[in-house]
C-alpha cells in the first residue's frame, strides 16, 4: 500500500486553492477527509500528480444559522453534523444520516464536501441533501454559483463541479415544525456504504401529506428523487396502504445497480422497502 | 460481465457506420482516447484513458473490428492493459436504421477485467464501462449529427 | 512424582494476559518493527492472471531504476531455490512442482512471478510498475464441479486431470443401512472460500552472516522450526547455520502454519546479495496469496430411522486444493472426513473425499481447519432430519448422542474419541436459554408474523494435534524448564503463539508447581536459536502438547531441587513441600530454604548430594498417545426480517468441554474469537472469483469480516470432561467456537424461515441471500 510520489500542497485560503487547481489542472486532486482518495492513492489506482489539501481552509468550516438556512462548511466532519446541537434540533435527519455513514473512525475524519464532491453511487448524503432539496455553494476562477441539489450529480462519480472549482458549502433551509424526515438505510457489511439508502422528508396536515420528498441512494448509479413516489403520495393521506402503493414505485424508470453484494431484484426490493419504511418514520 | 445497451444516433446508417469504424473518428469519440493507430487488416493500437473519480488508467492494446457486413453489424475486440489492470471485450454491434437519419445501435458482448481493477473494482466497472459507452455514443451523435451537411 | 505441591492457586484462575500491556502500549516487535542497518526492502511482482504461459518478462527498465539493486523471476533462481514443499503424505496424491517464482506458466491470480530490491521501499514499490509481463491467456478452471468432469481444462498436463487425490471410506454396511432406512435426506453443501485476514499481514526479513555462513530469518510464522528445517533444505544451507525467529505474531489462524514462496526469495536474496533483506505482505497481497481456507462443495445423504436414529450417512466430498499445495493443504480435507460423524453414533460411513486443483489460491488450514466443513455438514443434516421427521432438533441429538462410559469411543472413520459426556453440555446450554419457553414463545412471535430461529449445534471435534503418526511434520513438543542461579525460572517452548497467551497460561503451570510467583517466571518462544527443538502452534494443540512438555519437564527439574533441598534441609525428599518460593517439610514452614537459596545451591555446586550433576534444566518431548476430542453444545437466536433479509442475532450461548482449564479467561478469549469467526462464515465472508478466475472481493470493502459493533454479546458456560491423553487433561479450545458457530447460526436461520419452507440457505447468509431463499420457497 504504497502511493506513487506526488507534490502535495496545504493552501490556507479557498483563493489559494483555487489557483493551486487552476495551475495543475487535471493532475491535482482535492484533498479533504482523504477516506476515499487516501486508499484509492494507496492501491494507485488514483495517482494524482498533485494533491491539494484544504484541511487547513478555515473559511470551509463550521456549521452555522444564517436566514432560516442551515449553513454547513464543506469540511465539516459526518461527525460533527452527528453531534451539533444545532443540526439535532433544526434538521435532525442530517445528523441521523451522518451517524449512518461508514464507522466512527471515517465519521470523525470524512466530511460532507468530500463525500458530496466525490459522489459515490451508495454514499450517504446525497439522498438526504436531494430529499432537502439543498443548495450546494460552488467556488472556482469563474466566481461563486449555487446549484441545487437535484442539478449536483450528473452520472456515475460525476458532479456539476467543473475542474477547477470547489465546493464550499451547503445550505439547507430550515424547516418548520410540520415538517419531519427520517434516513434508513441497509449497509453493505464489508464497506459500510449503503446497499440501499432512503430520506424522505415530509410535511403533513393532519393525515395529509402536503409535501413529500424523498431522495435514494445505493440503488443506481446516481442518487435521485424518487418523484413518482413523491407524486403519488403528495396530498393524500398517509394511511398504511397509500404509503406501500407510493412506495412500491420507489425503483421505476431506474436502472439499477447490480454487484456481488445484491442482485438487481434485491435492490429493487430494498429501495421499495426502505422508502415505505423511511416514509412512515418520517410520518409518525 | 454482459454488455448490453441500445443507442440512438441522429444520422443516416452509412454515416453512423462511417463513424463508427473509421480510426480518426473513433479515436475522436473514444472517451480518453490518446492514440489510435492502424496496424492493418482492422486492428489498431491504442493508447487510452479511461477512468472515473480519481481512478484513472493509461491502457495500451489493440482494437480489432471483425465480421464487417457494413452498414449493419460487426463485431468490435478490445485488449487493454494498465498497471491496474487487464480488460477484454468483445461487442457486437447492430446499426438499424429507425427513421430517416436515425439509427438504432445495439450493443451486445462481454467484459472481462483482471487485476486489481477486479479485486477491488467490481462494484463500480460495470456502471463505469456503461458510462463511457453512453459517453462514446453521445460523442458519435454530436460528430455525425452536426456534420451531416459536409 | 515424590514431592508435593502448595495449594492450586494459579491453574484454573483468570489471570490477565501478561503479553497484553506491552502490545496494548504499542511497545512489541513485529517484523515489521525490527530494522537493521543497511536493510534493502523487497517487493514481488505478481500475475494478474489466473491461468496464462508467461511469453516474457521485461525487467529491465525496473533494473534501470535509481536505488533499484536487483530483479529476480523464476528462471534467475531455478536451481538456487527449491520448490515449496508439501508435507502430506496420502496415498496416490499429486504434488505439483511449486516454484517459488513462476517459470513459464501462471496458476492463479497472485502468483509471483519477480522480485524486486531496492534500498528502499518506495523504490521497491515503483519498480513493480516497470516491470513488462507478456502472457498467452489460457483457459481457466474455477468451479469445482466442473473442474472434475472430463471435458474440463487440465490444470497439469502431466497429470491427466484435476483430481490431487481420491480418498474413499466404505465401513459399516451403507447400502442396506439406506435400503432400510425410513426416511433419506439428501442436501448439497457449499462451504465457502475464507481469507484468514490476521491482523498483522505476513512478512519477512532475512540476514545472512557470509563469515560465520549464518542465516538469520525473521518471519511472522506460526511454525518457526520447521521453517529453519526447510529453509535450510529450499537453499542448500546447513541447518545448524540457520535461525528462524517468530518475534511478536499478530495472529495467524492457520495461514501462518506455512512455509511461503517469499520466505523462501527474501531469504535467498539475503545470502546472495549478502544485505539484509525485507519483505512486508501488502493486505491486498494477503487477499490474493496468503492461503485461504474452506472451499468444498459437499453432496450427503442420511438414512434415518422413524424413532430418529441415524443409520447411516453416505457423502461426496470436493475439496477444492487450489492450484499448488502449499504445507498441509491436502491434509485438511482429510479432517473433515475423519470427524463426518460429529457427535453422533453413526456406525454405517461410505465417503468419497475427492482434492481438485483449480485456479486459485491454495486452501490450507484456516481456524477450524476441516472441522468446521464436518461439523456444518453434519449438524445441517441432523437439523434436516429432524424437520423431516416433524421432530425437535433437540430430541434427535439426544437419541443418536454416545453414552458417556462408552468412552473411548472408536469411530466408523477410524478415530478413538477419548472422552465426552455430550448430554452434560447439551443439557447445560437447554438450561441456560430454557429451550422449552423459548419454542413457545417463538410459536407465539410466528402467529404476529414474526420469524423467531432456534438454532442448535451439538459438536465434537478433533485437536491437540498429536500424536506424530497422524500429524504431516510430526505431532510431538518439546520444553526446556531451567532455573537460573537467582532462582528466576526460564520455559522455553516449542509452541510458538501468535496471539494463545502461553506466556501466561504456561507460567501458570509452572508457577502451581513450583509454589513460587509468576512474576519469577519468563516464558521464551518462536527463537529457534533459544528453544532449539518444537513444532508450533496450531490445531489447538498448544496446551494439549506443549503444556503437556512443559509440566512433565517442570516436575523433572523439580524433583533434583528437591532432592538438593532434602540435603540442605538434611530431611526426606518425600516429606518436602514447595510452597511461597520456600521448600520445607511438611508441617515445618519455619525452617525453609528458599527457592532461590536451592537454585543457587545447583549452580555453585559445592554443596550437592552425592551423584547429583549441577544446573537445573530439564528438555521433555512430549508425545501424545492420541488427539483430544472438545465437545460442545452451542445456541442461537435470531430474528430474521422477512421483507429484506435481515437478520438480527439476539442471543448466543457455548457450552464448550475442553477438559480442564488452565485459565478461564483465555479460553473464553478463545471462544469468543472463534465464535466471531464463524460467525464471519456463517453470515458476512466468501472469497468470490469471476468464471476467469479473477478475486473480486480483493480488500475489506468487498471481503466482509465481523467488526465488533457486528458481534453480539456471547454467553459462555463450560462442563469439564478430562482427557486422559495427557497429564494436564486438557483438550484445547482455539477452534471450537468456529468449529461450533456456523452451522448454529444456519440452523437458526433456517428454523426462522421453515413457515416459508426453507430448507437449507448457503453461507454467507447475507440480506440478499436470505431473501432470495423466501422468494425461491415461495
Amino acid at each position: 500500500m504504497i502511493a506513487s510520489s506526488f507534490e502535495y500542497f496545504a493552501p490556507t485560503s479557498v483563493d489559494e486553492a483555487l489557483s493551486l487547481l487552476s495551475e495543475h489542472g487535471d493532475d491535482a486532486k482535492i484533498l479533504a477527509g482523504g477516506h476515499s482518495l487516501i486508499p484509492a492513492m494507496k492501491l494507485r489506482l488514483a495517482e494524482p500528480a498533485v494533491l491539494i489539501d484544504i484541511q487547513r481552509v478555515e473559511g470551509l468550516k463550521g456549521i452555522s444559522e444564517s436566514d432560516g438556512k442551515l449553513v454547513i462548511g464543506a469540511l465539516a466532519t459526518h461527525h460533527e453534523l452527528e453531534s451539533s446541537d444545532l443540526v439535532n434540533r433544526t434538521l435532525p435527519i442530517l445528523a441521523q444520516t451522518a451517524g449512518e455513514i461508514g464507522d466512527v473512525q471515517v465519521r470523525n475524519k470524512g466530511t460532507i464536501g468530500g463525500s458530496l464532491s466525490h459522489a459515490d453511487p451508495a454514499a450517504d448524503w446525497p439522498a438526504t441533501i436531494l430529499a432537502l432539496d439543498a443548495d450546494l455553494k460552488i467556488v472556482g476562477s469563474g466566481g461563486e454559483r449555487v446549484v441545487k441539489a437535484t442539478d449536483f450529480f450528473e452520472e456515475l462519480y460525476t458532479t456539476a463541479l467543473e475542474a477547477d472549482e470547489i465546493l464550499t458549502e451547503i445550505h439547507v433551509s430550515i424547516p418548520d415544525g410540520n415538517t419531519t424526515g427520517t434516513y434508513l438505510k441497509l449497509h453493505q457489511v464489508a464497506s459500510g456504504f449503503a446497499l440501499t439508502g432512503v430520506a424522505a422528508v415530509l410535511s403533513k396536515s393532519g393525515d395529509v401529506c402536503e409535501n413529500i420528498a424523498v431522495g435514494i441512494t445505493g440503488v443506481s448509479d446516481v442518487p435521485y428523487r424518487a418523484s413518482e413516489v413523491e407524486s403519488a403520495l403528495a396530498g393524500r393521506a398517509l394511511t398504511a396502504d397509500n404509503i406501500a402503493a407510493a412506495a412500491e414505485k420507489a425503483a421505476d424508470g431506474v436502472d439499477i445497480l447490480e454487484d456481488i453484494h445484491a442482485s438487481e431484484a434485491y435492490r429493487s426490493n430494498l429501495a421499495k422497502v426502505y422508502t415505505r419504511r423511511a416514509i412512515e418514520g418520517a410520518a409518525s | 460481465m454482459q454488455i448490453k445497451s441500445d443507442h440512438t444516433v441522429s444520422a443516416n446508417r452509412e454515416r453512423v457506420w462511417e463513424h463508427l469504424t473509421d480510426a480518426e473518428l473513433l479515436s475522436q469519440c473514444i472517451p480518453g482516447c490518446e492514440e489510435l493507430k492502424a496496424t492493418g487488416g482492422g486492428t489498431y493500437e491504442a493508447t487510452i484513458k479511461v477512468g472515473v473519480a480519481g481512478i484513472k488508467g493509461t491502457y495500451k492494446g489493440t482494437v480489432r473490428l471483425e465480421n464487417m457486413q457494413p452498414p449493419s453489424a460487426y463485431r468490435l475486440m478490445v485488449e487493454g492493459k494498465s498497471t491496474i489492470g487487464f480488460l477484454k471485450g468483445a461487442c457486437d454491434f447492430r446499426l438499424e436504421e429507425a427513421k430517416p437519419d436515425e439509427t438504432k445501435v445495439g450493443l451486445n458482448g462481454e467484459l472481462a477485467v483482471g487485476g486489481k481493477l477486479a479485486r477491488v473494482g467490481q462494484r463500480i466497472i460495470g456502471s463505469a464501462a456503461k458510462m463511457t459507452i453512453g459517453q462514446f455514443f453521445k460523442q458519435i451523435n454530436k460528430l455525425a449529427a452536426t456534420d451531416t451537411d459536409s | 512424582m515424590a514431592t508435593m505441591a502448595g495449594p492450586s492457586r494459579l491453574i484454573g484462575a483468570p489471570i490477565k494476559r501478561r503479553e497484553d500491556p506491552r502490545l496494548v502500549q504499542g511497545l512489541s516487535h513485529y517484523v515489521d518493527d525490527i530494522k537493521l542497518v543497511n536493510m534493502h526492502h523487497c517487493t514481488f511482482l505478481r500475475s494478474d492472471y489466473a491461468h496464462a504461459d508467461i511469453k516474457s518478462i521485461d525487467t529491465e527498465a525496473a533494473e534501470n531504476l535509481s536505488g533499484v539493486v536487483k530483479v529476480i523471476t523464476g528462471v534467475d533462481i531455478q536451481g538456487k531455490v527449491g520448490s515449496i514443499p508439501c508435507a502430506a503424505e496420502i496415498e496416490g496424491l499429486k504434488v505439483p512442482d511449486h516454484p517459488a517464482l513462476a517459470v513459464d506458466r501462471v496458476r492463479f491470480v497472485g502468483e509471483p512471478i519477480a522480485a524486486v530490491v531496492a534500498t528502499d521501499p518506495y523504490v521497491a514499490r515503483d519498480a513493480l510498475d516497470l516491470i513488462e509481463v507478456e502472457y498467452d491467456e489460457l483457459p481457466t478452471v474455477v468451479d469445482l464441479d466442473d473442474a472434475i468432469e472430463s471435458d474440463s481444462t487440465v490444470i497439469y498436463d502431466e497429470f491427466g486431470d484435476n483430481i490431487a487425490f481420491t480418498m474413499p471410506l466404505d465401513a459399516g454396511d451403507v447400502d442396506a443401512a439406506f435400503a432400510e432406512a425410513d426416511h433419506v435426506v439428501s442436501q448439497r453443501f457449499v462451504n465457502q472460500r475464507l481469507i484468514p485476514n490476521s491482523i498483522e499481514p505476513r512478512g519477512v526479513l532475512a540476514e545472512y552472516l557470509p563469515g560465520e555462513g549464518t542465516l538469520t530469518v525473521w518471519s511472522s510464522t506460526q511454525v518457526p522450526h520447521h521453517l529453519k528445517t526447510i529453509l535450510s533444505l529450499l537453499l542448500d544451507l546447513p541447518e545448524q547455520l540457520v535461525r528462524v525467529i517468530a518475534p511478536e505474531v499478530g495472529g495467524g489462524f492457520g495461514s501462518k502454519l506455512n512455509v511461503y514462496p517469499e520466505e523462501a526469495v527474501v531469504a535467498y536474496l539475503a545470502t546472495e546479495l549478502r544485505k539484509p533483506v525485507k519483505w512486508i505482505e501488502k493486505r491486498s497481497e494477503g487477499f490474493t496469496t496468503t492461503i485461504h481456507g474452506r472451499d468444498q462443495v459437499d453432496y450427503v445423504d442420511m438414512a434415518v430411522k422413524n424413532d430418529g436414529t441415524i443409520t447411516a450417512l453416505r457423502a461426496k466430498l470436493l475439496a477444492n486444493m487450489g492450484a499448488y499445495h502449499q504445507l498441509l493443504t491436502p491434509i485438511i480435507p482429510v479432517l473433515t472426513y475423519l470427524m463426518m460423524p460429529g457427535a453422533y453414533k453413526i456406525s454405517n460411513i461410505k465417503l468419497e473425499l475427492i482434492g481438485v486443483f483449480t485456479n486459485k489460491m491454495a486452501t490450507d488450514a484456516y481456524r477450524g481447519a476441516g472441522r468446521p466443513e464436518a461439523t456444518h455438514i453434519i449438524e445441517r443434516m441432523v437439523d434436516l432430519a429432524a424437520q423431516k421427521l416433524g421432530m425437535d432438533p433437540k430430541e434427535i441429538r439426544f437419541k443418536n448422542f454416545p453414552q458417556p462410559d462408552e468412552f473411548p469411543l472408536e469411530m466408523a472413520t477410524g478415530v478413538t474419541y477419548d472422552s465426552g459426556n455430550y448430554q452434560m453440555s447439551f443439557n447445560k446450554a437447554l438450561d441456560t436459554v430454557d429451550y422449552a419457553n423459548l419454542r413457545t414463545r417463538q410459536a407465539e412471535l410466528r402467529s404476529q408474523g414474526r420469524y423467531l430461529g432456534i438454532g442448535v449445534a451439538t459438536y465434537a471435534e478433533i485437536c491437540g494435534m498429536g500424536p506424530s503418526v497422524g500429524v504431516a511434520g510430526g505431532g510431538w513438543e518439546s520444553s526446556t524448564v531451567r532455573i537460573e542461579r537467582t532462582g528466576k525460572v526460564t520455559v522455553l517452548t516449542g509452541v510458538s503463539p501468535h496471539g494463545q497467551g502461553q506466556e501466561t497460561s504456561f507460567a501458570q503451570i509452572v508457577a502451581d508447581e513450583y509454589g513460587i510467583s509468576i512474576d519469577d517466571i519468563v516464558v521464551i518462544h518462536g527463537d529457534t536459536g533459544r528453544q532449539p527443538q518444537g513444532i508450533g502452534t496450531f490445531g489447538s494443540r498448544a496446551t494439549a502438547v506443549g503444556g503437556a512438555a512443559l509440566i512433565i519437564a517442570t516436575q523433572q527439574v523439580k524433583e533434583k531441587m528437591a532432592q538438593i533441598a532434602a540435603h540442605m534441609l538434611e530431611a526426606n525428599v518425600d516429606d518436602l513441600v514447595f510452597e511461597d518460593g520456600n521448600i520445607f517439610v511438611q508441617g515445618s514452614p519455619d525452617s525453609a530454604v528458599t527457592f532461590a537459596d536451592v537454585a543457587a545451591t545447583a549452580h555453585v555446586a559445592v554443596n550437592l548430594p552425592p551423584d547429583v550433576e549441577p544446573g537445573l534444566e530439564a528438555t521433555h518431548f512430549f508425545e501424545p498417545s492420541n488427539f483430544t476430542y472438545p465437545f460442545g453444545a452451542h445456541i442461537s437466536i435470531v430474528e430474521v426480517d422477512p421483507e429484506t433479509g435481515e437478520i438480527d442475532l439476539q442471543r448466543y450461548v457455548a457450552v464448550d468441554d475442553c477438559g480442564n482449564i488452565i485459565n478461564p479467561l483465555l479460553v473464553d478469549g478463545q471462544v469468543h474469537g472463534g465464535i466471531a469467526q464463524g460467525l464471519g462464515q456463517a453470515m458476512y465472508e466468501g472469497a468470490v472469483y469471476d468464471e476467469n478466475g479473477q478475486l473480486l472481493t480483493g480488500s475489506f470493502m468487498d471481503y466482509a469480516i465481523p467488526k465488533a459493533t457486528q458481534v453480539p454479546r456471547f454467553e459462555t458456560e463450560h462442563t469439564t470432561t478430562p482427557s486422559p491423553v495427557n497429564p494436564l487433561g486438557v483438550k484445547g479450545v482455539g477452534e471450537a467456537g468456529t468449529i461450533a458457530s456456523s452451522p448454529c447460526l444456519v440452523n437458526a436461520v433456517v428454523d426462522a424461515l421453515s413457515p416459508f419452507g426453507v430448507t437449507d440457505i448457503d453461507m454467507p447468509m447475507t440480506p440478499n441471500r436470505v431473501w432470495q431463499a423466501i422468494q425461491d420457497a415461495q
